[in-house]
């Protein structure tokens, strides 16, 4: 989230269900007096900006097994329970890795939500 | 006891102490491995304590091995006996601590290098969804007690029964509870935001362990050499070397002495013909200390 007060997200293309990560996101930014500004991009690109910075967080479907897993800090399932089969994607929120504060408050919200 | 095996009497019930106080390291240390690898997520910094932890195994490990060398006997194949297993062990022993130095420093500067922002988010536990850098500091606290008691109860049995083996896993010891301290720093130094605070802790501990590790593995090199015996914790010559010279030079006059040690004990050559009366080792080095002189010879020149 840059000083500026402006939070950068990318939700990815066929991602239809965003809503939820959106919400959780959102609700961040409200906490923060932030604004969630959405920004275009794909899969490698989107997250590639992610690992550098400028992004804040990525949107879309992830495999639990995801060769990104490494690079970035991917979410628990949102708004459900972990697939059986760690290779299905679901919808998760990519978070660039060591932006401890953010991941810790997505994981609760999303813990919350799955409640 | 024979001449070049068992373990000296004056010496058997410490030397017990010591294998009893290793079991208990293996054990200890082997929790401690498990409980870090369960918090362990995906901080390399953790990852880098738990490979940290399974290293320092191996001194506990090749001093009970030794121990059960050196009680071994001659045989045909084996005529000095195996004691050298000792020495052997002490420097398998030093290259692990070096090694654990070494990797703790390249870890250490590679993350601070590429700038890496370790990760530490939530863990959901009954129902809440908690730090887990709170988990990781309880598990690092954990593996800070076993080795600081442990390494404090070795220290005092290895001056004792002159074993650079166990004196080097006390420094392991050390070395582990002080990257478990430097581990809970950097875990707090990551909560405030100091992404480079757990790498720049270790990197500093790590100058400190090379150093030990180095001291050690000249010892080890030296003795394998058949150099002077050497101090436990310096590179002096030792102090019952010192003392075995002066009394052989006081029985033989102003001769040539050479010493070197096999394992913990000191064989000495006298470059004189050989005595009517040869001194006793208790005449040469005292009751307590007559245990260290394995053998005596004379070189008529």
């Amino acid at each position: 989230m840059t000083r500026t007060g402006e939070m950068r997200i990318v939700v990815l293309p066929t991602t239809p269900d965003a809503a939820p990560a959106l919400a959780v996101l959102g609700s961040y930014a409200k906490r923060h007096d932030a604004r969630l500004t959405r920004t275009s991009g794909h899969g490698e690109h989107a997250l590639h900006w992610l690992e550098e910075g400028k992004v804040d967080a990525v949107v879309g479907h992830f495999a639990k097994t995801s060769p990104w897993q490494a690079e970035v800090a991917l979410s628990k399932p949102v708004g459900r329970r972990e697939p059986h089969d760690a290779t299905q994607p679901v919808l998760r929120i990519a978070r660039r890795n060591g932006e401890n504060a953010l991941i810790l408050a997505t994981d609760r919200a999303i813990a919350e939500m799955t409640k | 006891m024979s001449l070049h095996g068992g373990i000296p009497s004056a010496i058997a019930a410490d030397v017990r102490h010591g294998e009893r106080l290793e079991w208990w390291t293996l054990g200890w240390m082997t929790s401690v491995v498990i409980v870090m690898g369960l918090v362990m997520g995906s901080s390399q910094a953790m990852k880098a304590a738990v490979i940290e932890d399974l290293l320092s195994l191996i001194p506990a490990v090749v001093f009970l091995l030794s121990t059960h060398w050196e009680r071994k006997h001659s045989d045909p194949r084996f005529p000095f006996g195996y004691r050298r297993a000792n020495s052997l062990a002490f420097l398998v022993a030093a290259t692990a601590l070096l090694s654990v130095g070494g990797f703790l420093a390249y870890e250490s500067v590679t993350t601070l290098v590429r700038q890496e922002h370790p990760t530490v988010g939530g863990i959901t536990l009954f129902g809440h969804t908690v730090w887990l850098g709170w988990l990781m500091i309880a598990a690092l606290a954990y593996s800070v007690v076993p080795p600081m008691i442990l390494g404090h109860l070795k220290h005092p049995i290895a001056t004792r029964i002159r074993d650079k083996v166990l004196h080097t896993d006390a420094l392991m010891q050390k070395a582990d509870w002080q990257t478990g301290l430097a581990g809970i720093a950097g875990i707090i130094g990551i909560g405030l935001g100091w992404w480079w605070a757990d790498a720049a802790a270790a990197l500093f501990i790590s100058l400190s362990i090379i150093k030990d590790a180095i001291g050690a593995l000249e010892k080890a090199v030296a003795e394998l050499l058949d150099g002077t015996p050497r101090a436990l914790d310096t590179d002096a010559m030792s102090e019952d070397a010192e003392l075995l010279t002066t009394a052989l030079k006081a029985h033989f006059g102003d001769v040539e002495v050479r010493l070197r040690e096999t394992g913990r004990y000191i064989a000495a050559e006298v470059d004189c013909a050989s005595p009517s009366v040869v001194p006793t080792a208790e005449d040469l080095l005292g009751k307590e200390l007559a245990w260290r002189l394995a053998s005596l010879t004379f070189r008529p020149i």
